[in-house]
């Protein structure tokens, strides 16, 4: 059903860019995990991108040339995902890359980027490895990136004066390690008086959380810190239940709009707290972000996710810049990028920092709330941190960019 | 092995330089895409054939063969960016690696027979994924290593698949020559029967860990050329998923024959390439095709060529 | 704190039994290492999801009645493989029943994807199950015990039928030798079937009982894959009694090993499972390894 519904938007996004745009087809690589460990939330993204080329088509593509989506399956592998991109860059002429999940694909197709020099615009994968050791100029985060969002994490468990025992944990790979890392160095500058205990990582997936909450718990901390996501997640707030984590502690961790989905009615009332990207619910009601709704909940019949959302104004942040720019790829297109100011659904006003391909896009932090307005949890108290903030200096960036070396 | 014999005929001769010849013509006449999707199946085509030269000629079923293209792929990888030696020099210690981790586990394997021995190949391939997924320090980690060279050396892609074709071909020549001397006599009679083997003056287990070895090191041929393909290495190369591919391109192809390996990579690249163009339940499709042909060729592709006198014939191991 | 985590050591090890026992039955009767078997538990899970709403929701008796139903469902699907594809190339190569086991595990992953999307769904926990004995400090979660003892009654049901029943006598007798059941006059192929119905019930129950612990997604499959080879290979390949020795050993390394070795979880597994493998081939200088 939702197959058929997709379809027919994209058929009807077709039809509206034929009669409006009349040039040559803009082809976009759009390399995403549709199968594999990515699937639930790159078709979110994958839809989000739909309806931007559906508006952006409506209204004559860009230049006057209709936007279209070659999308490819990484399967969430990078040598799939690179090999994907390489075929769509050596041989569809497409002009620009977008689309990825993984992080490990993202640093693929990054490569790919470099390559053929296409601006690489990164809408879901965040991990900062691609603005440090393997930077390009190329490259262009449109989102806040994993530190970042660990950086607003900790900004905002640092105004929590009563907790004062921290219990971090994560997912045993490189998003889980940073994310940790950051959030403890960042916590440790604004709180020397916190107590930040040995964080305990689990294998990427796991569905047995027993053992690695009662060893976080084990300390006693206020709050436990999970970079944890996806599926792991959900096990980790079901299972945490009967162990006492919402009611001997608290839970920092990332809550995007699917994972609150797919929580439901299983989510506990209190004690928990989410680090989003783009929570519909909580950004600026614009009547943008009104129309978008709509238009989402129209077309595939439930909230846009804040992947969905990334999905929308990356596209819409390229067909700024490629409007700036007066042409569609290369070089031109990424010094627009670095000139130019962008309004998306997820904030406005946002600037890339061309030294290291960041946007300074914001974070957001809340507390689960349960609104009788949606089928599903929420957030209250959503604090914005801006991206700015959030982002490491020139100087920073460069230090790490000779420790990698 | 009849390919350097005498029974080797003009025929199966011009068979062979044929599709060397097509596959060339195929690269140069196409487009880019084209000699990217052949250059990737070549090099699979090289793994393949390094698994069907342990498993149709020593009789030894690896379930964690990736393991050696993973530590192929790393070796030459590591020896560039971390050891900083020249690409060409580098280029080396993708073999050797993988070798020397064919030494490692093979003589821990070695010892076992049958399922057990599958089990812990099994077994050392996950341990090898594990250590280049957490040492983060050295391997990269899960996000890998990237942008330590121009990907393909920076050839043009025809120019590319052009070298790995001519790589594939030294390769399945060597491994002709090994299979026809006497060495792979001793590796075939250790593996259809290794007390006969034993019997006769063997060494049964040293006999098998050369196999092992000089296996691991075709694979780490292929890992080699991977990473370079890709301009970088992930821990996945050394996951199961590139093992089990490599299984069913052996078996696919035609277990106890030469061309096995070679013949399912082709068939199953293709099959992997093309399932996605024509549906988004590319796993369906290729789930059936797979289950079709085990059903219907109860020999492998080779087998079929052979009845049908395209393929080498006597070349049964 | 070591209670709690002996608990969870515990239940994860009755879960991976559930799944090994099966994997290991149909191995020591027909040689038949079976990929598929992480997506026929996959598939429990799925349908388990499925049926709750349907069979008295939130009651503990219509939870189970549900994992049952769940179980019968793939064993269906199980036999039907079995019959259709496998029986089709047994005395062949044992690879090209490997391949054939790993299309169905293509196939099974497609399929689920298709019927119930790529996200992560939920099976809630029966009412009566939610929650947790407090000692003290120490929560012990309710529904890892229920899953333990339901577990230890399918494994005292297993038993009993292999050790008890006509069905058992000749399962034993097929492991040992297969070629003497069939030349005594049993029918071999009703046998391979019979064994392949019930290791696919079994790791649909498994897959039904852990459903509401966790999450329930298309990638279970693989998750579980691994880990029910590795205590198959500790236990033994074959070995019911010896699985269920390997799948405690894994399930409370796991548990324990976590606050010792944090780091090393991963791979303390494969250590054992190699560590296994090579005394084995220590013990048994000179002959073949069974």
């Amino acid at each position: 059903m939702r197959v058929q519904i997709l379809c027919a938007a994209s058929v009807l996004a077709l039809a509206a860019g034929a009669a409006l745009a009349e040039g040559e087809a803009l082809k976009v690589g759009y390399v995403t995990g549709l199968t594999g460990a990515c699937a639930p939330i790159s078709e979110d993204g994958l839809n989000g991108s739909k309806l931007a080329v559906a508006d952006l088509n409506a209204k004559g593509g860009i230049l006057g040339r209709p936007v279209e989506l070659l999308i490819r399956d990484s399967q969430t592998k990078p040598e799939e995902g690179g090999k994907q991109a390489r075929e769509l860059a050596a041989s569809e002429g497409i002009e620009m890359l977008t689309g990825v999940c993984s992080s490990a694909v993202m640093l693929a197709v990054n490569e790919v980027a470099k390559e053929f020099k296409l601006p690489h615009l990164a809408m879901i994968g965040s991990t900062q490895k691609a603005n440090i050791e393997a930077f390009n100029p190329y490259f262009i985060q449109t989102q806040a990136n994993a530190t970042m969002e660990a950086r607003a994490a900790a900004e905002y468990v640092a105004k929590k004066a009563e907790w004062t025992r921290i219990a971090p944990m994560g997912f045993d790979y490189e998003w889980g390690h940073t994310s940790v890392e950051a959030f403890t160095a960042r916590l440790k500058e604004l709180r020397p008086d916190i107590e930040i205990t040995e964080p305990v990582y689990m294998k990427v997936g796991e569905a047995n959380m027993g053992p690695y909450v009662t060893a976080a718990l084990s300390s006693k901390p206020d709050a436990v810190f999970a970079a944890v996501f996806g599926g792991g997640l959900v096990s980790l707030i079901k299972q945490g239940q009967a162990f006492g984590l919402f009611q001997k502690s608290n839970l920092v961790t990332l809550l995007t709009v699917d994972t609150l989905q797919s929580m439901g009615s299983a989510m506990p009332k209190d004690h928990v707290y989410g680090i989003a990207r783009a929570p519909f619910f909580a950004l600026e009601q614009t009547p943008e972000l009104a129309a978008f709704i709509e238009a989402y909940r129209a077309a595939y019949g439930e909230y846009p996710t804040d992947w969905a959302i990334n999905g929308y104004d990356a596209m819409m942040f390229y067909a700024k810049a490629a409007t700036d720019a007066g042409e569609t790829g290369g070089d031109a297109v990424v010094a627009a990028f670095q000139t130019g100011s962008f309004d998306g659904l997820k904030a406005k006003g946002l600037k890339l920092r061309g030294f290291d391909g960041q946007m300074d896009a914001p974070a957001y932090v809340g507390e689960v709330n349960f609104d009788p307005a949606f089928p599903f949890p929420t957030m209250k108290n959503v604090e914005k941190f801006a991206g700015a903030s959030l982002m490491f200096s020139e100087e920073t960036i460069q230090a790490m960019r000779d420790a990698a070396q | 092995m009849s390919l350097l014999s005498n029974q080797m005929s003009p025929a199966r001769w011009a068979v062979l330089l044929a599709a060397v010849v097509g596959l060339e013509l195929a690269n140069r006449l196409t487009g880019a895409g084209t000699s990217l999707m052949l250059a990737e199946m070549l090099i699979l085509a090289i793994f393949a054939a390094s698994l069907n030269l342990l498993m149709s000629y020593g009789h030894m079923v690896s379930f964690g063969h990736a393991a050696f293209f993973g530590l192929g792929a790393y070796g030459f990888t590591l020896a560039v960016s971390r050891a900083g030696l020249p690409v060409e020099l580098a280029l080396l210690f993708g073999p050797l690696l993988a070798g020397f981790g064919g030494l490692v586990f093979g003589a821990l394997c070695v010892r076992l027979t049958e399922i057990y021995f599958a089990m812990l190949t099994l077994a050392c391939a996950q341990i090898t994924y594990t250590v280049l997924f957490q040492w983060y320090d050295v391997t990269g980690g899960d996000t890998g290593i990237t942008g330590f060279m121009p990907a393909r050396f920076g050839l043009s892609e025809a120019n590319f698949t052009t070298l790995v074709l001519v790589v594939l071909a030294v390769c399945l020549a060597l491994m002709a020559r090994l299979v026809a001397s006497p060495l792979g006599l001793a590796i075939r009679a250790v593996g259809q029967d290794r007390w006969r083997a034993e019997a006769l003056g063997l060494a049964p287990r040293r006999v098998q860990l050369v196999a092992f070895v000089i296996s691991a090191a075709f694979a780490g041929v292929a890992g080699t050329l991977f990473a370079a393909f890709q301009g970088a290495a992930f821990p996945d190369y050394a996951g199961l998923g590139f093992t089990l591919e490599a299984l069913i391109m052996v078996v696919l192809g035609g277990l106890h024959s030469f061309w096995g390996g070679v013949l399912g990579a082709v068939l199953f690249t293709q099959l992997r390439h093309w399932a996605p163009v024509l549906t988004g339940h590319w796993g369906l499709l290729l789930g059936i095709v797979l289950l079709i042909f085990v059903i219907a060729l109860p020999h492998g592709v080779a087998a079929l060529g052979a009845r049908l006198g395209l393929g080498p014939k006597g070349d049964r191991a | 704190m070591i209670w709690v985590q002996l608990v969870n050591g515990l239940m994860e090890g009755m879960m991976l039994f559930l799944i090994a026992s099966g994997l290991t039955l149909i191995f020591g009767v027909s040689r038949i290492v079976n990929f598929a078997h992480g997506s026929l538990y996959m598939l429990g899970a799925f349908l388990t999801y499925a049926f709750v709403p349907l069979i008295a929701p939130g009651t503990v008796a219509g939870f189970f009645a549900a994992v049952l139903a769940a179980g019968l469902v793939t064993a269906v699907i199980g036999t039907a493989f079995e019959v259709l594809a496998l029986r089709r190339i047994y005395g062949r190569d044992s690879l090209m029943q490997l391949i054939i086991t790993v299309a169905l595990v293509f196939i099974i992953r497609d399929l689920v994807r298709w019927i119930w999307g790529p996200n992560s769904l939920m099976v809630p926990v029966p009412d009566a199950l939610l929650g947790a004995w407090v000692v003290g400090e120490t929560w012990f979660p309710l529904f890892p015990f229920v899953i333990f003892a339901a577990g230890l009654v399918v494994v005292v049901a297993m038993i009993g039928t292999i050790r008890f029943t006509r069905a058992g006598i000749l399962l034993r007798a097929a492991t040992d030798d297969r070629g003497m059941v069939a030349l005594l006059g049993s029918n071999e192929k009703l046998i391979f079937t019979g064994v392949f119905a019930a290791g696919s019930f079994l790791a649909g129950i498994a897959g039904g009982m852990a459903a509401p612990y966790g999450d329930v997604n298309y990638l279970l499959d693989t998750t579980v894959i691994v880990s029910a080879f590795i205590v198959c290979v500790i236990g033994g390949m074959g070995n019911l009694y010896g699985a269920l020795a390997g799948a405690m050993v894994v399930g409370l390394t796991k548990a324990v090993g976590v606050m010792y070795f944090p780091r090393l979880s991963m791979m303390l597994i494969f250590l054992i499972m190699a560590a296994v493998l090579v005394a084995r081939s220590m013990g048994r200088q000179g002959g073949p390894a069974r």
